[in-house]
């Protein structure tokens, strides 16, 4: 508020003033006289006081709101109505005053309080105007209690801090004129730190120049808006560390030109919430595409030895019509072989869907036996199966989940002996198992023909099979999903000379025991 | 007599399209070839150079799409590239002949000039009608 704005003393000054010349020489008790008609006439709180610091008089309006009794005042020291901290220097302030008389108001910049007689510190904004009674020049002051304005600007002080949201109020020169508790939060620092601060320096100090222009621009719009559209907004703090955040701009007219009150929100969680759910939803993308390959897959392939059983029915009925009952026998022949592997097919198919629907506990697995069994089951019908070694390295038992380890190892077991190279005179097939309390490694080795290499990629998708003799592709896929589940890992080598698979499957997690 | 050529890797599945196209009396020779590989190695040994069956009409082959190593597209394709170099008549009129009908596959096969038809399994009397009408079309008696 400038000098000017202060208001008016309609009975007091400006009535008064052209008096002046003719008031100095009148008759003192007269002028005074006046004068407490005027103040007393005068809706506005005022005093006169005397260049000693005495009380000459004090209008109703100004002892009242200093909760004194009408007209106790006059006599008294100023003293009175200055809080104990200002009084010290009161005299000389007014000392001051009085060297250089002039309209003005009192402790610009500061905040003002007068001392009321039950002894509250009352917020007063003072007007001071020098008045000429005989040689000497008195004060009159005018006193506005501004404690309901006071109030209102602690109301907004609060709303301001309740809100979540950092708030920084910037002025023209981008100086931050006020801040809520959750700006000095975000800033790591104190209101008084951050008062008075240029705003750029919370910027990353690359942008510390183009922000001054944006800004400046900004004052001329002059419009509500989001901060740095498209941009990715980065608060610097003080210490150093940097927080993601978002910022709306509003500007907001003031006595001292328009401000721009920036409300800055911290996204640092929101950002670690989206890149969550982006890292799942690209698992959720990822497995609904290993299920769009499964329907797909499973149509066609289950669907293919159908079309052959039917193909071959159609043929065995036309031969029988036709009396050739040989190849009418050979037709049906081949139907139900199509359709046995197809049924093999179908629980393979199965058998993957399954897998992890099921939590089974983990169970020590002796793992010499296991293998020895499922070796038996594999060969049990051949003449000449390959030969098998066991190499049990560690510990003979691993405990996991036994339906996986088992699965995992028929499969592998069962492509190394399915698949042999018919140039090598004889067919072995090695197993390497090293158990121990950081996991189990198995290699299966063989001497068969050996994966091409373009093909080393793929012998783990569904229903890719590269063989000629038959199969339903399946089985490593069925491998891989298992070693999946249970955190395990396998890769493998191969040449002509034939084929390494190396698993790795690591102890199963600690289970918690009841409490 | 046309000749043909069949590459699937089902044994049955061959068996098959040879007993109907034999029953039709049209198609002679009729070979094999158990995947894409075999019949490259077999009939289009190396670009420019080919062994395919020759008659008095370019020679039938109906190719699988589900094949283990190279599928039926891919084995196409390769088959286009070693074809370029041969002079026209182009030798060949090349059909797709699977159990899938999945929309992409068919698709696939509608973008592939070289394929002009595209067969579901099993392989029928009806079906081999209507490849003798392709044939007919073309201005070949069969």
């Amino acid at each position: 508020m400038a000098a000017s704005d202060l208001p008016a003393l309609p009975g007091a000054t400006r009535a008064t003033l052209p008096l002046y010349p003719a008031l100095a020489a009148a008759d003192e008790d007269t002028m005074l006289q006046q004068y407490r008609m005027v103040l007393d006439l005068s809706p506005t709180p005022l005093l006169l006081c005397r260049p000693d610091g005495v009380i000459a008089m004090a209008n109703d309006h100004l002892t009242t709101m200093f909760r004194h009794r009408p007209g106790s005042l006059d006599g008294l020291r100023i003293d009175l109505l200055v809080p104990e901290a200002a009084r010290q220097h009161h005299p000389a302030q007014r000392e001051a005053f009085l060297h250089r008389p002039a309209k003005r108001r009192m402790g610009a910049g500061r905040d003002l309080f007068g001392l009321t007689a039950d002894g509250h510190l009352l917020p007063v904004e003072i007007g001071l105007e020098p008045l000429p009674v005989g040689p000497e020049t008195w004060i009159l002051a005018t006193v506005l209690d501004i404690s309901e304005r006071k109030n209102g600007e602690r109301r907004l002080r609060s709303a301001l801090d309740s809100s979540a949201s950092a708030m920084m109020l910037i002025d023209a020169a981008g100086r931050i004129t006020l801040v809520n508790s959750a700006a000095c939060t975000l800033a790591g620092a104190p209101e008084d730190d951050l008062l008075g601060r240029s705003v750029e320096t919370f910027l990353p100090p690359a942008l510390r120049k183009a922000h001054a222009v944006y800004r400046k621009s900004f004052g001329a719009e002059a419009e509500a808006r989001a901060m740095g559209a498209n941009r990715d907004l980065t608060f610097c703090r003080p210490d150093g560390t940097e927080v993601p955040v978002e910022i709306a701009l509003t500007p907001i007219d003031g006595p001292d030109g328009t401000q721009v009150m920036a409300t800055i929100v911290d996204i640092t969680e929101r950002l670690a919430h989206e890149a969550a759910l982006n890292d799942r939803n690209e698992v959720l993308t990822q497995l609904n595409e290993e299920l769009t390959q499964f329907a797909y897959s499973a149509s066609h392939d289950l669907k293919a030895p159908l079309a052959t059983i039917a193909g071959l029915l159609e043929l065995a009925l036309e031969d029988l019509d036709a009396g050739a009952e040989e190849d009418g026998r050979h037709a049906i022949s081949e139907a139900l072989q199509s359709a046995r592997r197809n049924a093999a097919k179908v629980e393979a198919v199965l058998a993957l869907a399954r897998t992890g629907q099921q939590a089974e506990p983990p169970r020590d697995v002796a793992l010499e036996p296991a293998i020895r069994g499922i070796w038996d089951d594999l060969t049990g019908s051949q003449s000449d199966p390959p030969v098998l070694t066991i190499q049990c390295l560690g510990d003979p038992v691993f405990r996991t989940n036994p339906q996986a380890l088992l699965t995992v190892l028929e499969n592998l077991l069962s492509n190394a002996c399915r698949f042999r190279d018919p140039g090598k005179p004889d067919h072995w097939v090695n197993i390497r198992l090293d158990a121990g309390p950081n996991g189990l490694s198995v290699v299966v080795s063989d001497n068969g023909p050996g994966i091409a290499p373009e093909h080393r990629e793929e012998v783990f998708s569904m229903f890719r099979t590269f063989a000629t003799e038959g199969g339903h592709g399946l089985g490593l896929a069925l491998v891989h999903k298992h070693l999946r589940r249970l955190g395990g890992t396998i890769r493998l080598e191969s040449s002509p000379e034939g084929t390494d698979f190396h698993v790795f499957l690591p102890p199963p997690p600690v289970q918690k025991e009841p409490s | 007599m046309i000749p043909a050529i069949i590459v699937d890797d089902v044994l049955a599945d061959r068996y098959i399209v040879r007993r109907r196209l034999s029953k039709s009396g049209a198609f002679c020779p009729v070979g094999e070839a158990q995947d894409g590989q075999s019949f490259l190695s077999t009939y289009l040994p190396q670009p420019g150079r080919s062994s395919l069956p020759e008659g008095n009409a370019p020679c039938l082959l109906l190719v699988d799409i589900n094949m283990p190593g190279l599928n039926g597209f891919e084995m196409i394709e390769e088959m286009g590239r070693r074809l370029r170099d041969i002079p026209a008549p182009n030798p060949l009129v090349v059909m797709m002949f699977t159990s899938s009908d999945n929309p992409e596959d068919k698709r696939r096969a509608a973008e592939q000039p070289l394929i002009c038809r595209y067969l579901l399994k099993p392989m029928t009397d009806a079906a081999v009608a209507q490849i003798l009408q392709d044939y007919t079309a073309r201005g070949y008696a069969g």
